[in-house]
């Protein structure tokens, strides 16, 4: 069923124009050479969200996650990132306190199985969004509305 | 982390550039391609204290989308994460406890 429709159709059934994206779909939509399926699964959603019809919450976490290549690589890569993350449709998702409480819950009720996870899926609880991800066992946590990118590919 | 005043500090070497009497400042080539600014781009000028100001892409230059661009040849970024981005994040995000590891 979700080949039949595209990211974008599901994200706008799940909220009303914005979402929280994982780490992964922001790196396949910078990065562009790897996972080329994944890359154009989530193209209509970041389409849509240069275009200023979507908006896109980007959390601490990814934030952070997206940034160690790029300071590793220079100043040029750090731009590129910088570029993504000043879209007026983009914002990034602090690490609140309330976030972080949910997510220490997420991790210690095993519900989630990594830090990094738990708070992703804790920006997205606290916000109401759907996160999407491009990991399966994320996916499956039902805390939050998830779209697994694989899913659209 | 070098700050950004230290990179300046670092960059002292650079022949300073005098400021026009109508506020025209002429960015160095070196400067700018260190830092991805093309002619054409839009910045902004931000004061950040006595006689520092810093100068911040916040566009390209029309015409060019932030896609486009992501997808050209100038992209730092392409294959920055190595063949699979996903298997890069796995290492960094660390093993998944299942709930009986926790």
């Amino acid at each position: 069923m979700a080949r039949t429709r595209g990211l974008l159709d599901a994200v706008r059934t799940a909220a009303s124009g914005a979402f929280v994206t994982d780490t992964a779909p922001l790196i396949f939509r910078i990065e562009r050479r790897a996972h080329s399926p994944l890359v154009r699964a989530c193209d209509p959603l970041f389409d849509a969200v240069e275009q200023g019809d979507l908006s896109c919450v980007v959390g601490a976490v990814s934030v952070a996650e997206a940034f160690v290549m790029p300071l590793r690589s220079g100043p040029q890569a750090l731009v590129a990132v910088d570029s993504f993350l000043r879209q007026p449709a983009v914002a990034v998702g602090n690490v609140t306190e309330p976030i972080a409480r949910v997510g220490a819950e997420l991790l210690a009720g095993g519900v989630i199985g990594r830090l990094a996870d738990a708070l992703v899926a804790a920006t997205a609880y606290d916000l109401g969004l759907p996160l999407v991800t491009a990991d399966r066992r994320l996916a499956r946590c039902g805390v939050v509305e998830t779209l697994l990118v694989q899913d659209f590919a | 982390m070098a700050s950004w005043r230290d990179k300046v500090k670092a960059a002292a070497h650079t022949a300073p550039t005098r400021v026009s009497r109508n506020g025209q400042v002429v960015l160095p080539a070196r400067a700018r391609r260190a830092v991805g600014i093309e002619p054409g781009d839009l910045v902004v000028s931000v004061p950040v204290g006595p006689g520092a100001l810093l100068v911040e892409k916040v566009g390209g230059p029309p015409g060019r989308s932030l896609k486009e661009f992501y997808e050209s040849e100038d992209n730092p970024l392409r294959g920055l994460w190595g063949p699979d981005p996903l298997a890069w994040l796995e290492e960094l995000r660390g093993p998944w406890r299942e709930p009986a590891d926790s």
